[in-house]
């Protein structure tokens, strides 16, 4: 009987993980993919693990990329719920990204500036013809260009739009007098401040950021972006012990960084400036740093005096739904059984057919009922 | 677990739940916002629910965990051995040897008592989501008490459908104050939540909010004097213990139309087909 | 320094009793709950007041209490002190002026301050009706508290949602007064 079947559910749960663990691995006669060649080959993967997952740790990342098949948002999924269970031992200190030993550096604003323009290993004039061979197209070849050219270069660049503020063109970076809030220890709250908003956009859903920044440049909201200049590259971490009183450097993490300078905005009292959109992401992440500045300028709307009446400029509606973890959930969650609410449903539709039957005079249709 | 804490949550995660759960109670109704973590099931699979328990549960604790009405529904019992791995804790499926109850949906169908607690998952905390997406809008309607479109949009249903549409997650005032979504219950349970004697606690993950309904507190379903409040069940007796009143489940069992109704509540089922026998 | 201060809970399983006992009694107000737990609590902190700091503070709330009692529950909690008036959790010893407390606002009731009125004796000084949320019709006690702080009680209720909750403490016993709950003198 019917019934009965569902009286196997700790059976069923099994023997679905005992099927998936076979799937996962799939053909036993390929060799098992490592971490490790995760990390080294599919990089752009694992910064997006990492980013959405809101942990810099490439290998947990590339571990969870396996565990998951591929699965992005699983992976930074399984990345967050481990990321919760670790103690917080102590706060870095900001980092600071003029200080970047950048790999690729550009601006869209000046045909060239001061520590040049640098394109780093980036696809963007690649033709995207299929490569059949990228086995052998991936050996280096001995005569290809060196790699890093002048790792000399590397040196501190200043920020092309710290060039702009020079002369005052574009609104100053006030730095922020409060303790950030930490979004992981307190509930989004609306009116949320700009601390709030950049924290979840780090680590809100790529396609969505990507989605909602292109609105922005079809007319919803739009803020006149120009790329200030996106760079990409190492930056320092360092903590600064209480008991030791000074700061000590722990590591290196990858950032890509986006200052998007946009619509000016003045008034009786200030002269016009440009405005700015911030982006910053783990690992090298164009997309994701250039679409975060867009949809961050895009919820500046009220602040600066704008009309707000496009999706990218409402502040909670972005917050609210950014985050995949969140949203693969509760959009996923409907696969659980809802029989009991379903139910209800049917005997309340049946009630009012019934209902709307009599009042036509005609007797319950049986046959409509039973085909509900 | 080797490497987690007991009930798997951090003391300091619990000490934060367990604040907020303090307030709940003393204000019967009000969403009390918290800062939800990620927890190792995803969001909407009981995230609220699971982090209630896990800041309530202690070792003496007996859990039951529901889905449906049902402790054999795949949730239901991933949560509970979730439980059993991460606390070591006695579980059980019978309502009255619980001390700790978790559910999704439905309200057992024995009355619960004054040393148990009820913890109900909650997809959407908010009962005024359909009329105003806004939470910063709708917290300003809770703060003054500004029902009246909820009201509007139930009457709506009355011309409509000549009568209220919801058949469940049906809202209800608590304390004659605060507008409550009693998560997605069937409306056949709502009246249970009425003076209930047991504390009853409700937790939404995703959304980040507690609200709590302390024993004995007035419940009332949303309705109309010229429409009270009516919920109905399927029209039938179950097929497996006879019980009368009690809310069925619908199953299909052939290609022809052909229906059972039996018990939604496993528990109560078993229980009353044992006293028959 | 800190070899000077008596011992905070040994296991996180005595958090979780002294929040259940809690959680029990602002449930049921009027309920008389008593605390098991091991405890050598500085002079100016009842057994039952102390569980109840330890098992609710942390670096992430302000509490104002006894000087003497302060080193003692930052050593243990890591909490924050704050005069009465910005405190979460507020440790008085008498029956206080309760509208210097945080109330919350409408919209974050939730915000009100917890009062832990830690007196010699539960069960003593007026009569009192207790009735609303958690009593089943209502119940005739006890409590050492003023009429003075009574008519406080009723103001309060002018302002609900807004308002403090109270944590009645004495020795090892505590009862709980959420601010919904009904007081009269009788």
């Amino acid at each position: 009987m019917a019934y009965v079947a569902v009286k196997g559910g700790e059976a069923a749960i099994a023997a679905a993980h005992a099927w998936l663990a076979r799937v996962r691995r799939g053909d036993t006669r390929l060799s098992a993919i490592a971490a490790a060649q995760i990390v080294a080959q599919l990089g752009r993967a694992v910064d997006r693990v990492m980013a959405e997952g809101a942990l810099y740790d490439p290998q947990l990342a590339a571990m969870a990329i396996l565990q998951a098949q591929g699965d992005l948002i699983e992976a930074a999924f399984l990345v967050r719920a481990y990321r919760t269970t670790l103690p917080r031992l102590i706060d870095s200190d900001p980092v600071d990204t003029a200080a970047m030993r950048t790999q690729r550096r550009i601006s869209a604003i000046f045909k060239d500036l001061p520590g040049g323009q640098r394109l780093g290993p980036t696809t963007d004039y690649t033709h995207r013809l299929l490569e059949f061979d990228i086995s052998a197209v991936a050996a280096i070849k001995p005569d290809a260009p060196k790699a890093d050219p002048d790792p000399a270069i590397a040196a501190t660049l200043p920020r092309a739009t710290d060039l702009l503020g020079a002369e005052s063109l574009i609104e100053g970076e006030v730095p922020s007098l409060n303790e950030p809030i930490d979004l992981t220890m307190s509930p989004l709250a609306f009116p949320a401040s700009r601390d709030e908003r950049l924290q979840a956009l780090a680590r809100g859903d790529e396609g969505f950021l990507l989605a909602l920044g292109y609105s922005t440049q079809r007319g919803y909201g739009h803020t006149h972006p120009f790329v200030g200049e996106l760079r990409m590259g190492a930056v320092g971490l360092r903590i600064t012990p209480p008991e030791l009183g000074f700061a000590i450097d722990i590591g290196d993490i990858i950032l890509t960084e986006c200052q998007m300078v946009n619509q000016f905005a003045g008034s009786k009292t200030t002269p016009p400036q440009f405005t700015r959109g911030y982006g910053l992401s783990f690992g090298h992440a164009d997309r994701r740093a250039m679409s975060m500045a867009l949809v961050d300028r895009a919820m500046r709307a009220e602040e600066l005096g704008e009309d707000v009446s496009a999706p990218a400029q409402n502040v909670e509606f972005v917050l609210s739904h950014c985050d995949n973890i969140e949203a693969t959930g509760f959009v996923e969650h409907l696969k659980l059984p809802h029989h009991v609410d379903f139910q209800s449903e049917l005997e309340t539709i049946r009630a009012m057919r019934r209902e709307a039957q009599a009042t036509k005079g005609a007797a319950p249709d049986e046959a409509d009922n039973a085909g509900l | 677990m080797q490497g987690y804490n007991f009930a798997y949550l951090d003391e300091t995660t619990k000490r934060m739940i367990r604040r907020a759960i303090l307030k709940a109670v003393a204000i019967p109704g009000h969403q009390v916002p918290f800062a939800s973590r990620e927890m190792p099931l995803p969001y909407g699979w009981g995230t609220g629910g699971i982090q209630l328990t896990a800041s309530l549960i202690g070792a003496d604790d007996v859990l039951k965990v529901i889905d449906q009405g049902a402790d054999d529904t795949t949730n239901a019992i991933s949560i509970r051995s979730f439980f059993a791995r991460t606390a070591g804790v006695r579980t059980t499926t019978h309502t009255d040897a619980a001390t700790l109850i978790q559910t999704r949906h439905r309200i057992p169908e024995i009355p619960l008592r004054d040393d148990q607690i009820i913890v109900y998952q909650v997809p959407m905390p908010e009962p005024l989501y359909r009329l105003e997406p806004s939470r910063a809008v709708s917290r300003r309607m809770h703060a003054m008490a500004d029902y009246g479109p909820m009201h509007v949009k139930l009457y709506e249903d009355i011309t409509r459908f000549g009568r209220v549409a919801v058949s469940y997650d049906h809202p209800v005032v608590v304390n004659r104050r605060y507008l409550m979504s009693p998560s997605p219950i069937p409306a056949f349970d709502n009246p249970k939540l009425h003076r209930m004697p047991a504390l009853q606690l409700f937790g939404a993950g995703r959304e980040k909010r507690i609200y709590a309904v302390p024993p004995h507190t007035d419940v009332v379903s949303l309705d109309f004097e010229d429409r009270p409040f009516n919920p109905i069940r399927a029209p039938h007796r179950c097929a497996l213990c006879g019980a009368e009143h009690s809310y069925l489940d619908e199953m299909v069992i052939d290609d022809r139309g052909g229906r059972m109704f039996a018990c939604s509540d496993t528990d109560y089922c078993a229980s009353y087909q044992a006293r028959e026998a | 320094m800190s070899d000077e201060l008596s011992p905070g809970f040994n296991d996180i399983h005595a958090s979780q009793r002294c929040f259940r006992a809690i959680l029990d009694a602002m449930s049921h107000p009027g309920r008389t709950r008593t605390l098991d737990e091991a405890l050598d609590p500085p002079p100016s902190l009842s057994v039952a007041a102390a569980c109840c700091l330890l098992a609710l503070t942390d670096a992430t709330v302000l509490v104002a209490l006894p000087d003497d009692a302060a080193n003692w529950l930052v050593f243990h909690t890591g909490a924050g002190l704050a005069p009465p008036s910005r405190a979460d959790f507020i440790v008085a010893r008498a029956p206080i002026a309760i509208t210097n407390f945080s109330g919350g606002t409408d919209e974050e009731p939730e915000r009100g301050a917890t009062l832990l009125l830690d007196v010699p004796a539960l069960d003593t000084g007026i009569r009192v009706r207790l009735s609303g949320p958690g009593i089943a019709g209502s119940i005739t006690i006890s409590l050492p508290l003023t009429t003075d702080f009574i008519r406080q009680w009723r103001d309060q209720h002018d302002r609900a949602p807004c308002g403090i909750d109270v944590i009645l403490c004495a020795g090892r016993s505590l009862l709980a007064m959420p601010r919904s709950v009904m007081m009269e003198a009788i």
